[in-house]
């Protein structure tokens, strides 16, 4: 149900200034989505004074190290629409963020996901379908209650899935963290 | 069927969001909540003394852009009462400094949010100012932990501590403290202690990088109150200092959270001293006493209602200052009450929810006078169950007592002044009949707990052959 191409959606959704299945990226670099060279493409949906959002860095960049050599790709979605340029420069500099950011201005990414929070991840398969959506992991209980440690890494779990060719067994979790906001996203489409 | 609608609901939000000249004229109204009439106001006296520039909160709430692009977060987290972070339930012991906001508040910030965040006509008022340096003024000694600690990217939370020399060559008596943290937003609270048997210092030279963990006994330590985020100054009562004997280290048992990035952490304290030494005796007791350690904790995995207790009859008449609730993380409810000559109950703290990250002291409003012959109950609750998203075990496992932050611990620690003075030592003696009881059984308890362990461990050697 959920199978139509990702470039549909994208055409139908958004203006991005280039071609509409391409993304250009915070340093000026494009990316297809979806992406014919990957098994996988993550996208992880990140605000940049979410503290949740920020705790989980370090293991954003550990499933994008681990997996990198394994066909799969990951991208930055920073939605808050009132950030400013060096502010998510800044903040991929304070966590050593080297995987590559879109600025998602108009929300087109948070729209093709349905993310609602932040961090959040969005797990494409090769064809573009949206084969998983939700927490990284359950390291969050809820707000203020994190565990000692994650229990269930439910987006290794897809990802294992998604490479391995087999069906997302849980295809969307509740992820914990800071809602997603329009805010600032309105003055955008009103400008020329 | 599901994304041919994902055009269309976006397509109404765009719609949506391009008529903010509407929602503008709505705000107009007299019903319609704004953030310039309404919402500030609530942001500044609730919030800001932690969420503004340079705090330990992670962001701002002094602004509307600040406030409006939280909306919901800000809707969600005072609906549950996460935010302002205040564990002790309303209505049930009043204290100092509670970061507590009303029912009516929190009608407000959800019917803004769903609102669509309005700005409103005029301007928000002023915010709030802070001071920037000391709040009580000119310290007479500032403390400084006497390495900074780095505290990794990720990870588990850190619980350290950090014996610190005290450079004062007689005893001295705090009257009132100020902690600063330097990594604001790692540093979430630290019990300040006076230690003069050196041992922390011992710990901290088996221990490599700066300060130590665990929960090591320390003979004779004293407690100087603490610190956790949202705190301000602390200023002790009238005539009752704090004793801060000559050579102590004085100690930081700091809780950090890692952040993401990596932070350096030197944590200072400033200290103000009394002219004299305390006139009057400050009694501190624990109900149950000894941390828990005789009173049976033994908790089956599973377990979600394992409770102990203890009470304690007043001899003569206390001004009851404040409570102190202990337990690690199955802990889950704490209750206390004073039962009354009369037959009446005077409520003095309930915890639902017991978080351990909260380690606060709650210091009452105005001390609550309880005459002779009061009885003073106190309830801890612990949930051992794989439910319980604090459980540092999974699947849970048997808990007994111990130091180790797997371990438990369980007491409600109250300090107290006496009414008259000349009754110090008879409410000392009634306490001591029930800590050596405890005492006395924490020796058996002991030994169960050693027997139980070895049984554990040969079921498990043989189970693993």
């Amino acid at each position: 149900m959920i199978n139509l191409p990702v470039a549909f959606l994208l055409l139908a959704l958004t203006s991005l200034p280039l071609s509409a299945s391409m993304l250009i990226d915070v340093d000026g670099n494009e990316h297809a989505l979806p992406d014919p060279n990957s098994k996988a493409t993550i996208v992880y949906f990140v605000t940049q004074d979410c503290p949740i959002s920020n705790r989980f860095m370090p293991e954003i960049r550990r499933i994008c190290g681990e997996y990198s050599s394994r066909d799969t790709r990951c991208l930055m979605a920073y939605v808050d629409a009132t950030a400013t340029a060096d502010q998510i420069r800044e903040h991929r500099q304070t966590y050593d963020n080297t995987v590559p950011a879109v600025h998602d201005l108009n929300h087109a990414l948070v729209a093709l996901a349905d993310a609602s929070v932040t961090p959040e991840a969005a797990l494409f398969d090769r064809a573009g379908n949206l084969a998983y959506r939700g927490r990284i992991n359950n390291f969050y209980a809820d707000l203020g209650t994190p565990r000692r440690q994650a229990t269930k890494h439910d987006l290794r779990d897809a990802l294992e899935d998604v490479l391995a060719g087999r069906a997302v067994s849980q295809p969307r979790t509740q992820a914990i963290g800071c809602f997603i906001s329009k805010f600032g996203t309105a003055q955008l489409q009103e400008t020329p | 069927m599901k994304t041919p609608y994902v055009p269309i609901a976006l397509a109404c939000g765009l719609a949506l969001l391009s008529s903010g000249t509407a929602l503008a004229a709505d705000s107009t109204r007299d019903d319609a909540v704004t953030f310039n009439e309404h919402v500030a106001t609530i942001m500044h006296e609730r919030c800001a003394s932690c969420h503004r520039p340079d705090q330990a909160a992670p962001f701002s709430l002094l602004t509307y852009e600040d406030a409006a692009k939280r909306a919901q977060l800000i809707r969600a987290v005072t609906g549950t009462r996460y935010m302002p972070p205040w564990n002790a339930e309303p209505g049930y012991g009043k204290f100092k400094g509670e970061r507590r906001i009303t029912d009516q508040e929190i009608a407000t910030l959800a019917a803004w949010a769903e609102a669509g965040a309005p700005e409103g006509p005029g301007s928000a008022p002023a915010p709030p100012t802070f001071s920037a340096g000391w709040l009580l003024g000119e310290p007479d000694l500032v403390l400084s932990m006497e390495e900074p600690f780095t505290i990794p990217a990720d990870g588990p939370d850190i619980y350290r501590n950090f014996p610190t020399r005290v450079p004062t060559t007689e005893d001295k008596w705090v009257r009132a403290l100020q902690f600063r943290p330097q990594a604001r937003t790692v540093v979430h609270h630290s019990l300040f202690k006076a230690d003069t048997s050196g041992k922390a210092r011992e710990f901290d030279a088996r221990d490599k990088t700066p300060g130590y963990s665990g929960m090591g006994p320390i003979p004779g330590k004293r407690s100087l109150s603490g610190w956790a985020v949202g705190g301000q100054a602390r200023v002790f009562p009238e005539g009752s200092p704090l004793f801060l004997p000559a050579g102590s280290d004085f100690l930081f048992e700091s809780h950090f959270h890692p952040s993401g990035k990596q932070e350096t952490e030197r944590s200072s304290i400033a200290l103000y001293f009394a002219d004299k030494p305390a006139s009057r005796t400050r009694l501190s007791f624990q109900l149950p006493p000894r941390f828990g350690s005789g009173a049976g904790i033994d908790i089956a995995p599973g377990d979600a209602s394992f409770t102990i207790g203890e009470s304690f009859t007043l001899p003569a008449p206390v001004e009851l200052y404040g409570v102190t609730p202990h337990a690690h993380y199955i802990g889950k409810e704490f209750k206390s009450w004073a039962e009354l000559p009369d037959g009446s109950e005077v409520p003095l703290i309930w915890i639902k929810d017991w978080d351990f990250t909260w380690q606060d002291m709650y210091v009452y409003e105005e001390p609550i006078m309880l005459p002779a012959g009061a009885t003073i109950h106190s309830r801890i609750r612990y949930d051992n169950s794989a439910e319980n998203p604090r459980n540092p075990s999974n699947p849970p496992k048997r808990v007994f007592w111990g130091r180790q932050s797997e371990d438990e611990m369980g007491s409600i620690i109250y300090t107290a002044l006496p009414a008259n003075e000349s009754d110090a030592k008879a409410i000392r003696e009634a306490y001591s009949v029930i800590n050596k009881r405890h005492g006395r059984q924490a020796i058996e308890d002991s030994r169960a707990r050693r027997a139980a362990k070895r049984a554990l461990a040969a079921r498990a050697a043989s189970s693993g052959q």
